[in-house]
């Protein structure tokens, strides 16, 4: 009854009483998008959406993008709109958990901002469809944080003897950590360093248990 | 009142040599030394000396001699031709009872070539709010790890950490301490 009354009200170019997940002003380049989109073909735009939801999937899609570009119709001007609007249409709505932004209502917001129907439902496909769990994971893996350690190893060297030192006997440890970023480093942690290390290590877990149990 | 003067000019020479070849300080030179400790003597007189020193101190260090050693090996200096006197000996042995853990640690550090931990800083933050629910409340420990040389400046890598990777860690710091009780007391 209300997405009657509601798609009534935006035939009738009256503006809906919610804000569209696109936020209290659509961003320039989907309104830029949105003006371009009309020369466009259907199989065009699929090829430029796939291209587009590889490129958010964090795949390298140079070489389909070339293609377009040279094998369509579109000016590179064109195209570059195109693609910018499309990218930032979806990861916005990507941006929202499925739960709370539904289909309905991402289709009436497409629908306000007059896409043709046939591309709003490619669009709700992509995020409503199969695929959402794989851009999820990809969006996740760009989000900001630090690496993590991926690999952690050690070992326990003695010093037996150095130009420096005729009997040295002195123990340390090597560590070589693999980061989550790809990098790798070595480095040597002196006895106390490593004493001091541990202890820091188990207060940090103290820490974080202390932490969670007062927040739950 | 003459002997505690050449114990006091000694000790200063020592500690000058321990400055410049231990602690890596390259302000102290020999001419410096000469200059605030023996201005009387000839150059050559006081390049001997300081030559002797500096021997007697390098095989003391480099063996890490314990006081026992240390009594036999300066004993031994005293009854050599062109040795130690016997107050030299006194001065070498109190300077070595303070410097010995100091002196034995620069020489450590001379033979690591490698990026060493310097420090590690940390603190436990709170994830709040997410586009995952399910990392809402959850406890996350940012580490940053200072690595460096010598002579270079150090690196600072920063990592985070949720709660199971902060127990690995410390189960592995566990298994290293293990291994290391073990050498110690084989030793």
């Amino acid at each position: 009854m209300s997405s009657a009354g509601k798609a009534a009200a935006s035939a009738a170019g009256k503006p809906s009483d919610r804000t569209g997940f696109l936020g209290a002003r659509i961003p320039s380049e989907v309104e830029v998008m949105t003006k371009h989109l009309k020369d466009l073909d259907k199989e065009m735009f699929r090829k430029i959406l796939k291209a587009v939801v590889s490129a958010l999937e964090g795949k390298d899609c140079r070489e389909s993008m070339t293609a377009i570009a040279e094998h369509g119709n579109l000016s590179e001007e064109q195209l570059s709109y195109i693609i910018a609007g499309m990218y930032t249409l979806l990861k916005e709505a990507l941006r929202l958990p499925a739960s709370s932004l539904k289909q309905e209502v991402f289709k009436d917001d497409l629908r306000d901002i007059r896409i043709a129907e046939e591309f709003i439902a490619d669009f709700a496909s992509v995020i409503f469809g199969s695929r959402r769990a794989v851009l999820d994971s990809a969006a996740a893996q760009q989000g900001t944080r630090r690496a993590g350690i991926a690999d952690f190893r050690w070992r326990v060297d003695v010093a037996i003897s150095t130009s420096s030192l005729a009997r040295a006997l002195q123990p340390s440890i090597l560590m070589q950590m693999k980061l989550t970023d790809g990098n790798a480093h070595r480095f040597e942690v002196p006895v106390s360093k490593f004493q001091e290390l541990r202890y820091n290590v188990a207060l940090i877990l103290k820490e974080m248990n202390d932490l969670e149990k007062k927040v739950c | 009142m003459a002997e505690l003067e050449s114990s006091k000019y000694l000790s200063g020479l020592l500690n000058g040599i321990a400055q410049n070849t231990y602690y890596e300080n390259t302000e102290i030179t020999e001419e410096l030394l000469k200059n605030e400790l023996y201005p009387d003597i000839s150059q050559e007189e006081f390049h001997t000396l300081l030559e002797k020193m500096k021997g007697v101190l390098k095989s003391i260090a480099s063996a890490d001699m314990d006081f026992n050693q240390l009594e036999a090996f300066l004993t031994a200096q005293t009854k050599k031709q062109g040795g130690v006197s016997a107050e030299q000996a006194a001065v070498l042995s109190k300077f070595w009872k303070n410097h010995k853990s100091k002196i034995r640690e620069s020489l450590i550090s001379q033979s690591r070539w490698d990026n060493s931990l310097r420090n590690v800083s940390w603190r436990v933050d709170l994830k709040t709010q997410s586009r995952h629910a399910d990392q809402v409340n959850a406890a996350v420990a940012v580490v940053e790890l200072e690595l460096g040389k010598t002579g270079k400046e150090s690196e600072f890598i920063c990592l985070e950490f949720d709660e199971a990777k902060v127990n690995h860690v410390l189960k592995k710091m566990c298994e290293i301490e293990e291994s290391i009780s073990a050498i110690t007391h084989n030793s």
